[in-house]
């Protein structure tokens, strides 16, 4: 009963729930557009490495790609973020604020995970399917992005589902560049009330509110593109 | 215009060191309906996905309706060159010739490359896993290609499609996803697929060997119909259609083409002894 008075003191007749709210909207606005920058990020650099060809440029494309997928998945994402709010960035001469630089980070770290996650899709689709769409006259890029990443992109939901859990519950690290977010936004709470239990109960219950929510919604977009299930 | 549809000269493939087709030789005129026999590991297949690029020949020549699609004899010197003694004169003249040939080859294939896409939609190809696309519907398979390629109006295309769905008596489908077909009928609408794309040469790769055997007649049924107005090179162990609706018999046998003749003097009078002895075990 006494933590039931307490959440309302803090988060309600103090303005607690401002904060909060702010926290929830920039972790998840974050997560949500760090998972599409990685979604379509990923599906590029998947197909590149899916060409066959082996001129100059294209060997240089994918050393490239091969190189900020093994720093992205090398480093941690702690680690991305201090070097770019504090190095990368200002070396750059570009200011946009520690939100955007944020959602950038994420989008790029996300991405190399998620290369991989659609280069197991796409090796998931039967070869027969490209092969069918080249001998019908597809080139193939038209043959990748009409005929083989929806089917591999289908087949990877469920991971692209966990990708999405991962990067909502690592946003719980961006305090450290100053950005609201839902744990720094409950620390706070914590730290100016100096009550930390409540705010902590609080913070893990949204987190896995948030992850339930998510996990239904994969399950939805699963659902959808069954239709046409073998 | 040009007598012969496809010539094939001398062409080679090999996958590592199985050399797979050994030089083939074939001349397709326009309206041939060429039934490919062999037994498997033969080649057979492989010469099919060469003629329309799935698989990149080694060597020789592959011209479709007058026009080069394929032309490389650097494969060949490499072989020679590789047999010649490392120390003789011969040696390093070839090597030259190499040098000088891949070069002229590696620009020429360039330019061919750009025709390859334009290329293959004059071939039509029906594969033996029929490879529709799951996540189109039937009309989708069949209006993605044309719609996109050759730019046909929506319209167009899908009343183009249901006409031909109605020559293979699957109009009623249109809707359905490939999941819910048989496998007769998937191979039916593949076959409908790939005329939507009005092709100059249609290419069965064993079109009937998935099959389940009561289903493989409405897709020969249909071959046979549609032998009649197309050129066609069948690899197929579908004896019923080889006798009844081609015109040209081929036996391969060890990466070539052993004999050649009209249906029903390959079966019914065969000259090679690999021939006697294929025959013996398939009939």
């Amino acid at each position: 009963m006494r933590a039931i008075e307490i959440f309302l003191t803090n988060f309600i007749d103090r303005g607690g729930y401002e904060l909060t709210l702010e926290g929830l909207k920039n972790t998840v606005l974050i997560a949500v557009i760090g998972l599409l920058i990685g979604f379509i990020l990923g599906g590029i650099i998947a197909v590149v490495k899916a060409i066959y060809l082996n001129s100059v440029a294209v060997r240089v494309i994918k050393a490239i790609c091969g190189v900020y997928v093994a720093f992205m998945r090398g480093t941690p994402i702690i680690v991305q973020l201090l070097l770019g709010h504090y190095a990368i960035f200002p070396l750059l001469g570009i200011n946009i604020g520690s939100l955007p630089e944020a959602i950038v980070i994420f989008g790029l770290n996300s991405g190399a995970y998620m290369s991989e996650i659609m280069r197991s899709g796409i090796n998931s689709v039967d070869r027969g399917q490209s092969e069918a769409g080249r001998a019908l006259g597809f080139s193939f890029s038209a043959t990748m992005f009409r005929i083989v990443l929806p089917q591999a992109v289908k087949n990877v939901i469920p991971t692209i589902g966990n990708e999405f859990i991962t990067l909502i519950k690592e946003t719980s690290v961006l305090s450290f560049v100053a950005v609201v977010d839902l744990t720094r936004s409950m620390q706070a709470i914590a730290d100016s009330t100096l009550e930390y239990f409540v705010p902590y109960i609080v913070l893990a219950a949204m987190y896995l509110i948030l992850v339930l929510i998510i996990t239904g919604i994969v399950k939805l977009v699963e659902k959808r593109y069954a239709v046409s299930e073998c | 215009m040009f007598e012969n549809l496809l010539e094939i000269r001398e062409l080679t493939k090999s996958f590592g060191n199985n050399d797979v087709l050994k030089g083939v030789n074939l001349e397709v005129r326009r309206g041939d309906v060429i039934a490919v026999i062999g037994a498997s590991g033969c080649g057979k297949s492989t010469l099919l996905r060469c003629i329309n690029m799935l698989e990149k020949p080694d060597g020789g020549e592959i011209k479709l309706d007058g026009e080069v699609v394929f032309k490389s004899s650097l494969h060949a010197l490499k072989q020679k060159q590789n047999q010649t003694d490392k120390k003789s004169p011969e040696y390093s003249a070839l090597k030259e010739e190499c040098k000088l040939i891949g070069k002229e080859e590696a620009a020429g294939e360039k330019k061919r490359l750009k025709l390859l896409n334009s290329y293959r939609e004059k071939t039509g190809m029906v594969f033996q896993q029929f490879n529709l696309f799951p996540h189109l519907t039937v009309m989708q398979n069949i209006t993605l290609a044309p719609m996109k390629l050759k730019k046909t109006p929506k319209e167009l295309a899908e009343s183009q499609a249901i006409e031909l769905l109605n020559k293979v008596g699957l109009a009623e489908k249109s809707g359905a996803y490939p999941s819910t077909l048989s496998g007769g009928q998937k191979q039916r609408i593949a076959i409908v697929r790939a005329l939507a794309m009005q092709p100059e040469i249609m290419l069965f790769d064993e079109p009937t060997s998935a099959l389940d055997p009561e289903m493989v007649s409405e897709v020969v049924n249909v071959m046979i119909d549609l032998a009649r107005s197309m050129t066609m090179i069948v690899v197929t162990h579908e004896l019923r259609f080889a006798k009844n609706a081609a015109n040209r018999a081929v036996f391969m046998d060890n990466g070539r083409i052993c004999e050649e003749n009209s249906p029903k003097l390959l079966f019914n009078a065969p000259q090679s002894p690999r021939l006697i002895d294929f025959l013996s075990k398939v009939l």
